[in-house]
């Protein structure tokens, strides 16, 4: 039996309001434990974006509502983390593709990482654990006219040697997980799915 | 000698010329003339096949040659269409077939033309008779036939002839336009079709001779042929000036280079290589990256393949007045110009640099601020640089405004600076914060950007770090959970702290040459200073943990209140702590706690520092004093890890929920990583290859290391040093083996052992 | 005067005469059927051997004639066959077709008997090919001798070593050409290998990051993997086409996990002639325990700070590793004055078993130094490669395998021809003077036709009949 388990990691970043969506990890350490067997420890952490302590998380989970800008050893630090295997989900708590964390993420992620590019509804991503036939999930906000009012069909990642380095998401999972995991059984169909298909993702490509 | 009957020498051809020299006076007159004409016209006739012969014979060379050069250019690389066998082939054939030709001059006998002169002026073949018997004389000279025929038997026949033909003035017109016409009908097709191939020879041989023609010769592999469409030798390619002309935003000086086999210039530039003589062939090949190459995903170990290579493209070259020019315009990567001549071949490596984009620095603000009114003016201050000349710098700011899901944003650009070319410039700006016009809660990210004059569209902009200032939320004051940051007390203490170690430092220097007294004296005065930074501390520490502000409320060790922090020994302690690597974890612990650690730590390392300065140790107090230090400063970071708040904490029975969805993910197939081949590898392999070919191609090993050297140059500059000596081994022609060995080493790739006790490679 | 000139021409003819007839006669007494024959060194210099073969059929045709001449009783032998002995002194090792050709001679029933005096010693020389998808060669050389061994291929010198008492191994190299070793006047030379036919590799693992990253490591180095990861109860991450351990598909299996593995299976794999590496908690399990080659001896404490060291593995968590008698240590870590094993290796059956100590590799790449992924993935390689099932290609040259050949020519000269003798001296100069006395004969004869003629010339001058 592998002794370590999953960890989920949240980028802490100088800039902007990096904690956001504090519901999050443990909605997806839950989603984790309800659907799989995969080790995971029970409480997510905090790792700041300037240490190279993010790197023992190659899953790192970054949101906010406010602009970002990356100092330059975050940069350097998160350059270095894609380049050695790490991956960065970062989601858009404004759901806003006007918003100012969407346009400034997008500018520090190309920075580091270089340009984000449509992700196919096709990608193995959508079949890594559970199948999304018509790719990401869509959200409660988007449904409800929040942000830019848009319902946003595809994601965009950074690919490495055609592994996903970045992956962007302007739906706003950030507030589709955000909230206690005991309300599950509230919901008739469990929206932290594709959180899964994420982890599974990142443990196995 | 074979003598005529009719007296005189005899031609060539043994029909007598000319003046007719006879033995009897009788058979002048009409006989002699009769025959004159007719050799007179046979020599004509005769010039006429030996015109016609030439004539076909230059026309099937010029034919043939039309033909092997349009087939040596579909074929170029074939061996069977070399130049000698362009040249060869069609004079050969022209040659044999002239002298075929012109054996048909041989039908052209006596009693042909004098046929052919009675077919023109019909004389009841009063010549032909005449002819004959002087033929048949000549004929049977030997055997004395010739005087058979009576003399005045061939005058009456001459006599005849005349008559029937009107005289010897008038036959001799009428047989020359009828020869001329001949003459006119044997030559026209010949010598059409002779003009038709010069014609189209010359075309053939010119046309390459134009930049178009020798960019499309080129084109078909990458490793461009030598120009030897035409039949003309050339001689080889030989030295050539190298021009380089930076882009004009760069405002970099021409330079001129001379006869240079590497350029180091500007991505952008136009590198201009001039030479003399004859038009060369060229091709451009941008210099792969090795990184790129990969293993097949299915092939195992023989699928490496060294053999990927960028695409190579044609060189323009035109022809100048005394010689040929080929420009290139440099891309950012390393770049081989080929160019090809009269069998030799020579490369002009040129390694393109990207000119840098703007460095920025933002001076002031210095640090990110938490202000309580959003009111004044606020100086800023950045530094660019760049490498060649800047465009313009502005101090951009992104003001955001709300709360929970609702956020604004604006973007405002002040202080814009255009520039001409300066290189390090100040850039200075005030934030009027009145006019921003900031509310509770915004946020102003303000950076400094700069361009520089490289006209790209895509052009990225240098930035510098991001400060930003935050206008308090009044509640924020009032509330336990969240907390101001930076505090002011901290800031002081942290500047103030930096200064007192600095004096102490100095003191430390000084001491020896310190009086007792003296040093006692000043070290008191910095123990002082240092425990009224001890207590600000302490009064930031109680501040926090009691929510209320010093003045309202003021809380000191030992007042009887319980904040959680216990003196001990002057020092303080708190209950519990952070985690041992310094990274705050959910729900483990406060953020109280997760500030005042480092506060406190702070607190007692200046205790400690305090009280070795009353007893003039200046040395043991400076260790502390860095201590302290450091501690104030992650009390900084600390203090805006909770500038929101902390969220609640959620525990998670994960024995409880362990696979209760009631949803089952699919077995999926994950896809296969593509092999990544080292870069070392790949050349580790081209230097293998050179030095199997310095052995017998020196000029080429040298080419291909110069190439590999170009290539390493960015990424493993000690090999393209190692390469440096290769390549003058190589050019002076002397044993280049140390010199590869040492590259070899240089690369590494190899490991060696002394031991063998295992069969199979062990790990590293 | 002409009188006594022909006397003397005359006397001097018929003696010359009566001398080479005397000598031939006595001239087979020289060649003893015993004395050998000699072989001279340019036809041992000929590199393609026809040389010596051209040399060895003229004796043989010599020595043929002379038989014939003499019947059986000098050779001793009534089969009609020819029997030759020879000798040569060797100056060089000869080239290996000059030694194909000798040891034919001897199979054809010539004595041939050799003198060293070439200085050579043994000197062994081996190149395999390394079982990694780059390719490479492990070439090693060992000398029986305390002399620098120099090891070079056509394009450069691959290393070199002052003494080589335990021998001179070079690997991981792509070389060009031939690759030559070389001590004092010894040289040893062998082709490269072609690339090793390479199989897949069977991963066990649970899902996790040392599963995914040692998958990446050897997918990036070019080795085919295939495994399957159990993310829920029936429901799998596979990775390629995960089938049953066997030789015929796969070179090597990786057990990170010996929760997910049968015993049997892969026994029956190992035994076979497949690899297997039992990393981390793969010792862990007691179902693997007779395969391992070594047992744990506790957990080894990581050195906080070490990944990014020059030593980066003493930065993982790791198990103390305590060999197996019969097993061979691959790696260690040193600890001051000691050292611990964290790589063994032992065979089972036809295959190898490969024991890593180390728990968590992927923080080598992830967390270690700048270059931590190019060593782990060098790293994971080269565990897979020092055990990996490699089929012996079907091209494999079974005429060579009889003799050492180039690889050891001073021992293929031995094993073909027998050690060496003592230099004959008295034989070698027996032959020299029989061949002396046969162009004496033909001396003699010269002589006494020169004499006759001039007799002859002097009596028809003299008008003497």
């Amino acid at each position: 039996m592998s002794r370590e388990p999953f960890v989920f990691a949240t980028a802490q970043y100088d800039s902007g309001d990096w904690d956001s969506a504090p519901m999050v990890p443990a909605n997806v350490i839950d989603a984790i434990a309800r659907y799989t067997s995969i080790p995971v420890r029970p409480q997510g952490v905090t790792v700041p974006l300037a240490s190279e302590v993010i790197f023992g998380y190659p899953l790192l989970f970054l949101t906010g509502h406010l602009p970002v800008r990356f100092t330059d050893k975050e940069a350097e630090v998160l350059r270095e983390y894609l380049r050695r295997g790490g991956m960065l989900f970062v989601d858009d708590h404004n759901h806003d593709v006007d918003g100012a964390f969407n346009k400034t993420v997008r500018e520090e992620i190309r920075r580091v990482a270089g340009a984000l590019a449509p992700l196919p509804n096709s990608h193995e991503l959508y079949r890594a654990y559970f199948v999304f036939e018509n790719g990401p999930p869509t959200t409660s906000h988007e449904m409800n006219g929040w942000g830019d009012n848009l319902v946003h069909e595809q994601l965009d990642a950074v690919l490495f040697e055609s592994r996903i380095a970045v992956l962007f998401s302007t739906k706003d999972y950030s507030s589709e997980w955000s909230y206690h995991p005991d309300n599950k059984r509230f919901l008739s169909v469990d929206n932290t799915k594709f959180a899964v298909n994420i982890v599974v993702y990142a443990l196995t490509r | 000698m074979t003598r005529l009957p009719l007296g005189g020498a005899p031609g060539a051809d043994g029909v007598p010329n000319a003046p007719v020299h006879t033995r009897d006076a009788s058979v002048r007159g009409a006989d002699s003339a009769a025959v004159a004409l007719v050799a007179q016209l046979r020599q004509r006739l005769r010039r006429v096949v030996y015109v016609r012969a030439a004539i076909i014979g230059v026309a099937t060379a010029c034919a043939l040659a039309v033909v092997l050069l349009l087939a040596a250019r579909q074929w170029p690389g074939s061996s069977a269409l070399s130049r000698p066998v362009v040249l060869l082939i069609p004079i050969a054939a022209g040659i044999a077939l002239a002298l075929v030709q012109s054996r048909r001059a041989g039908l052209v006998t006596p009693l042909r033309t004098a046929l052919w002169i009675e077919e023109q002026t019909p004389a009841g073949f009063s010549l032909v008779t005449l002819v004959e018997n002087t033929e048949s004389a000549e004929h049977d000279f030997a055997t004395g036939d010739a005087r058979r025929l009576d003399p005045r038997a061939r005058e009456r026949l001459a006599v005849a002839f005349l008559d029937a033909v009107g005289g010897s003035a008038r036959v001799e017109a009428q047989v020359d336009v009828a020869a001329r016409a001949l003459s006119r009908d044997r030559l026209r097709d010949p010598a059409a079709f002779g003009a038709i191939a010069m014609a189209l020879l010359t075309w053939l041989i010119l046309v390459p001779l134009t930049p178009a023609g020798i960019a499309g010769d080129s084109t078909r592999s990458g490793m461009p042929p030598d120009h030897t469409g035409t039949s003309a030798a050339v001689a080889p390619i030989g030295a050539w000036t190298v021009r380089v002309e930076p882009p004009a935003y760069s405002r970099l000086p021409m330079q001129q280079l001379g006869n240079a086999d590497e350029v180091h210039a500007l991505a952008g530039s136009r590198v201009i290589v001039l030479g003399a003589g004859a038009p060369v062939a060229g091709s451009v090949r941008v210099l792969g990256d090795a990184s790129s190459a990969v293993l097949s995903a299915g092939g195992g170990a023989a699928a490496v393949d060294l053999g990927l290579s960028p695409p190579t493209s044609r060189a323009v070259v035109s022809v100048t007045a005394d010689g040929w020019r080929a420009p290139l315009t440099v891309a950012p990567l390393p770049t081989e110009l080929r160019l090809s001549r009269g069998g030799a071949t020579r490369l002009l490596l040129v390694d393109g640099y990207r000119d840098s984009i703007p460095r920025v620095a933002l001076r002031l603000p210095e640090r990110d601020s938490v202000l309580r009114s959003a009111t004044g003016r606020l100086a800023l201050q950045a530094t660019i640089h760049d490498d060649l000349g800047l465009a313009s710098g502005s101090f951009e700011l992104i003001v955001s405004s709300g709360e929970g899901e609702r956020f604004t944003a604006r973007t405002v650009r002040i202080a814009t600076t255009r520039y001409t070319g300066a290189r390090d410039v100040m850039l200075r700006g005030v934030l009027d914060l009145d006019s921003m016009q900031l509310g509770p809660g915004d946020i102003v990210h303000l950076r400094a950007v700069a361009r520089d004059a490289n006209p790209a569209r895509d052009r990225e902009s240098g930035v510098s770090e991001t400060r930003s200032l935050r206008v308090a939320r009044p509640a924020e004051y009032d509330s336990v959970a969240v907390e101001p940051a930076p505090p002011p007390e901290v800031d002081k203490s942290l500047l103030s702290q930096r200064m007192l170690l600095m004096l102490t430092e100095k003191l430390e220097q000084r001491r020896p040459r310190l009086a007792r007294d003296v040093l006692q004296s000043e070290s008191r005065n910095l123990a002082r200073d240092q425990a009224r930074l001890r207590l600000a501390v302490g009064d930031a520490v109680f501040q926090r943990l009691s929510g209320e502000s010093s003045a309202e409320h003021a809380h000191t060790v030992g007042d009887g209140h319980d904040h959680g922090v216990e003196s001990v020994g002057g020092k303080l302690a708190m209950p519990g702590g952070v985690s041992a690597t310094g990274m705050l974890e959910e729900g483990d612990d406060s953020p109280v706690i997760g500030i005042n650690t480092p506060l406190l730590e702070a607190y007692n390392a200046m205790w400690d520092a305090g009280r070795a300065l009353e007893l003039s140790d200046t040395k043991g107090a400076i260790p502390h004093m860095r201590v302290a230090l450091a501690a104030i400063e992650r009390a900084r970071a600390a203090s805006r890890l909770y500038l929101r708040g902390m969220p609640p904490v959620v525990i998670l029975d994960l024995d409880k929920i362990r696979l209760a969805g009631k949803d089952t993910g699919a077995t999926n197939v994950r896809s296969m990583r593509a092999a990544v081949l080292p870069r070392s590898k790949v050349r580790e392999a081209r230097l293998l290859a050179a030095a199997s070919m310095a052995r017998t191609d020196a000029p080429a090993a040298r080419d291909s290391v110069a190439v590999l050297r170009v290539e390493s140059l960015g990424d493993a500059p000690g090999f393209a040093s190692a390469l440096v000596e290769v390549i003058e081994r190589l050019r002076a022609g002397g044993d280049a083996t140390e010199a590869f060995v040492r590259a070899r080493r240089v690369l590494g790739g190899m490991s060696r052992a002394n031991d063998a006790a295992w069969s199979r490679v062990g790990p590293p | 005067m002409r009188r006594p000139l022909e006397t003397v021409s005359r006397t001097i003819g018929v003696g010359a005469l009566a001398l080479a007839l005397a000598l031939s006669l006595r001239a087979p007494a020289f060649v003893a059927p015993i004395a050998p024959r000699a072989l001279s060194a340019g036809a041992l210099a000929d590199s393609s051997g026809i040389g010596a073969a051209r040399e060895l059929s003229r004796l043989l045709m010599d020595q043929g004639q002379r038989d014939g001449v003499e019947g059986d009783n000098r050779t001793g032998r009534g089969d009609g066959s020819v029997h030759l002995t020879a000798h040569m002194t060797v100056q060089h090792v000869p080239p290996e077709q000059v030694r194909a050709t000798l040891a034919a001679a001897t199979l054809a029933g010539v004595s041939l008997g050799w003198t060293d005096s070439s200085g050579a010693r043994g000197l062994v020389l081996a190149a395999n090919a390394v079982a990694d998808p780059q390719g490479g060669t492990i070439a090693r050389a060992r000398a029986d001798v305390q002399a620098p061994l120099v090891m070079r291929d056509a394009a450069s010198t691959l290393d070199s070593v002052a003494t080589a008492p335990r021998g001179l191994v070079v690997s991981g190299a792509r070389l060009s050409g031939r690759i030559e070793a070389s001590v004092g006047r010894s040289r040893a030379e062998v082709a490269v290998p072609e690339p090793a036919l390479m199989r897949r590799v069977l991963l066990f693992a649970r899902p996790g990051w040392e599963a995914k990253f040692v998958t990446a490591a050897l997918e990036e180095r070019g080795w085919n993997v295939d495994g399957r990861l159990l993310i829920a109860r029936n429901a799998f991450v596979t990775t390629g086409v995960p089938l049953v351990a066997d030789t015929s598909r796969y070179a090597a299996a990786i057990v990170l996990d010996s929760g997910v593995v049968t015993a049997d299976a892969l026994s029956r794999f190992v035994r076979q002639g497949g690899g297997l590496v039992l990393a981390g908690d793969a010792l862990l399990g007691t179902a693997l325990r007779a395969l391992q080659p070594a047992a744990l001896d506790g957990q080894r404490p990581l050195v906080l700070g070490a990944l990014l060291t020059d030593a980066p593995r003493r930065g993982l968590d790791a198990w103390e590793l305590r060999p197996q008698p019969n097993s061979v240590v691959l790696a260690r870590e040193s600890h001051g004055t000691h050292s611990d094993p964290t790589v063994v290796v032992r065979r089972v059956g036809n295959g190898r078993v490969l024991a890593s100590a180390y728990r968590e590799s992927w923080r080598w790449r992830m967390e270690g130094p700048a270059d931590g992924i190019d060593a782990h993935r060098a790293w994971w390689s080269a565990l897979v490669s020092a055990v990996a099932f490699v089929p012996m290609p079907a091209t494999r040259d079974v005429k060579r395998s009889a003799w050492p050949g180039d690889a050891a020519p001073y021992a293929d000269l031995v094993a073909r021809l027998g050690a060496p003798i003592a230099l004959p001296t008295v034989r070698a100069r027996s032959e020299i003077s029989a061949d002396a006395w046969w162009r004496a004969t033909w001396l003699w004869f010269a002589v006494a036709a020169v004499a006759l003629l001039v007799e002859w010339r002097a009596r028809r001058v003299r008008g003497a009949p």
